[in-house]
């Protein structure tokens, strides 16, 4: 890592608890700019919980998230955090669209509330969104008239509203039959290139971990903390934990890595 | 303006055109009109367009905007568009937003005044369709269950009997009393002028356990007891949960409905005596020392006025409301859509369905008990 340059997102021993419960402690690493991070692991162990600590939704037991080497969590009021949430782009597992608003009002309001933009640069960068997700032509259509693929990519678009720096991507293949799985897969890839941006995925969908992935960490959740940290295709065969070597081979084969 | 704004400028050889894009082409930042350039493009001596926009710096958006709608004007003016000079990430994106086809099937309907206007009368013949189905699967249901061959599952039933009745007594008690307490203040007031105070214990007895302890009580259950049984079953509906008793062979309406509307049935009657209980003591409470009257004599006008045909009324009058507010509560969650907002529309639905049915059934009994001289 380059070390002049503080890295995109560290996160430094964080604590996830609720009430009494710990669901995970200790969690630290960090994402370099332009990287696709994974946070994989199985279910229960936390990644969405860690998710809604990185984004701001839920302040840590203990630690603290740097975004750019500036503090997020310890160092910062609640309106610097909104200020530090408008550099994101946030794709929620269930799409999190507003039911009430059109596809194209989904996409508005972000765009309303944070820029000067006439309505009509608005309605234009609205179907620019929705046609980079393969939605052109949907603009007028309520999220509940759509598949739930395509509220997944609707929910993209919405989230690449405002040219975010980091897209925060909490299941985004959970639910899509694996064609679509891979073109969303591509369309992450795509637009990492084209638009510089880092992105955190919360997946494990194995197929996707592998095609996209930079970077990962695996949380454990019974020794809830972190299993393992480095390149998914890298950690299938050096990992300490046998049970990340088990998870990324989808439990086939011996453990001596024999199939 | 600073020299790393976004320009644009345009030559032209022999039918080509050449568009320059230079600068900082951001939001944030001055953008040059477009339109022009834009409107050459379809002028009529135009071959083909090239766009340098390698002295391009920091864009966003606003230039893949710009670039997809040349593209756009080039695709209407049916003449190549060469992006061999355009930087990569908006070569790629413009790729993306083309490679799947525009969705030109049809549109969602926008309503109109006079199409809201027919819905109207549509939405109703509708309801009073969904309403005779409904009935027509509870009714046969009921038979089953008489003839013990429905599955109605007895434990759910205790539990929102339960629900519907201890842990309704508070606010049941609560609004009796004040009705009764309002209908003292009233009526003491009107019969003092004809020196009659003695009669507010006939007037709030009468009142009280004919009308407003079963339509007081059957309006709270609605909003309290219908909404929840709505929102329950519209919940169901959501998550696929009646499907999957539907497919199991599992009648939702015995299943969900019986043990509902029977609970209500039998718990009414019992909140209606308990809350003429409360209307009465309320009513006692203001008429006594605003009527200046002894203890004795009103409770003594109370039992005269207290005939068991007004008590019997009031009872079969609770059951009815009963069955009314489960109907609607159970009936408009079981038709509720598929989206989370359809769950609060089948809750507003239930509980302004059973209030006006409530208080027409109420209207009715009016007028038929006076018919009958019960």
């Amino acid at each position: 890592m380059d070390a002049t340059a503080p890295p995109k997102i560290d996160v430094r021993d964080v604590t996830i608890a609720y009430g009494d419960f710990v669901v995970q402690s200790g969690v630290s690493f960090s994402v370099k700019a332009r990287d696709v991070f994974i946070v994989m692991g199985d279910s229960g162990c936390g990644k969405s919980s860690l998710l809604r600590h990185l984004i701001g939704l839920r302040r840590p037991r203990n630690g603290d998230v740097f975004y750019d080497g500036q503090s997020f969590w310890q160092g910062s009021s609640d309106e610097d955090r909104a200020v530090f949430g408008r550099r994101f782009g946030i794709l929620y597992q269930s799409g999190g669209l507003w039911s009430s608003m059109t596809l194209a009002e989904n996409i508005a309001l972000p765009l309303r509330a944070y820029t000067k933009l006439s309505e009509r640069q608005i309605a234009e960068l609205c179907s620019l969104k929705l046609s980079l997700v393969g939605l052109a032509g949907f603009e007028s259509f309520y999220p509940a008239q759509i598949s739930g693929g395509m509220r997944k990519r609707a929910g993209l678009a919405r989230a690449i509203a405002l040219d975010p720096d980091i897209l925060f991507l909490d299941e985004p293949s959970a639910g899509l039959d694996p064609l679509s799985a891979q073109r969303l897969d591509q369309l992450i890839l795509e637009l990492r290139r084209s638009l510089d941006t880092t992105f955190v995925v919360v997946t494990h969908e194995l197929a996707s971990i592998f095609a996209i992935a930079d970077d990962s960490v695996f949380l454990d959740s019974e020794t809830r903390t972190v299993a393992a940290r480095g390149k998914p295709h890298e950690l299938i065969e050096t990992a300490e934990s046998a049970k990340v070597r088990r998870f990324l081979r989808r439990g086939e084969g011996d453990e001596d890595g024999g199939s | 303006m600073t020299a790393d704004d976004a320009t644009l400028d345009v030559t032209e050889t022999q039918g080509r055109l050449l568009i320059r894009a230079a600068g900082n082409w951001i939001f944030e930042a001055p953008l040059p009109d477009t339109a022009p350039v834009l409107g050459r493009i379809t002028e009529a001596d135009v071959t083909g367009v090239v766009l340098d926009a390698e002295a391009v710096g920091r864009w966003d958006s606003a230039f893949l905007l710009f670039v997809i709608k040349v593209d756009e004007a080039c695709r209407v003016a049916e003449i190549e568009f060469d992006t061999s000079r355009v930087p990569e990430g908006p070569r790629h994106l413009l790729a993306m937003s083309k490679a799947v086809p525009r969705h030109e099937a049809a549109q969602p309907r926008r309503s109109s005044w006079l199409a809201d206007a027919t819905a109207v009368v549509r939405l109703t013949r509708e309801q009073f369709a969904q309403l005779a189905n409904f009935l027509g699967d509870l009714g046969p249901a009921f038979v089953r269950m008489g003839l013990g061959r429905a599955r109605v599952p007895w434990r759910d039933f205790v539990g929102i009997f339960r629900q519907t009745t201890f842990d309704a007594l508070a606010i049941v008690l609560l609004i009796n009393f004040l009705i009764g307490l309002i209908l003292a203040f009233v009526g003491v007031q009107q019969l003092a002028a004809f020196a009659a105070e003695l009669y507010v214990a006939d007037f709030v007895a009468l009142a009280t356990t004919r009308e407003m302890a079963a339509v007081m009580t059957a309006i709270v259950m609605a909003g309290r007891t219908g909404a929840a049984f709505a929102a329950q079953l519209g919940t169901m509906m959501v998550n696929e949960e009646i499907d999957a008793l539907r497919t199991l062979g599992i009648d939702p309406i015995e299943y969900l409905v019986v043990p509902r509307v029977l609970a209500l049935v039998v718990a009414m009657p019992l909140l209606y005596i308990y809350g003429s209980t409360a209307g009465l003591v309320g009513g006692a409470l203001v008429g006594i020392p605003q009527g200046d009257l002894s203890v004795l004599a009103y409770f003594q006008e109370t039992k005269i006025a207290l005939a068991p045909k007004h008590v019997l009324v009031g009872l079969a009058k609770s059951a009815c409301f009963g069955a009314i507010v489960a109907g609607s509560g159970c009936m408009r969650g079981l038709l509720a859509g598929r989206g989370a907002a359809e769950v609060g529309n089948a809750t507003t639905a239930a509980v302004v369905e059973a209030i006006i049915w409530i208080v027409a059934f109420d209207a009715y009994c009016a007028v038929v008990t006076q018919a009958f001289g019960i």
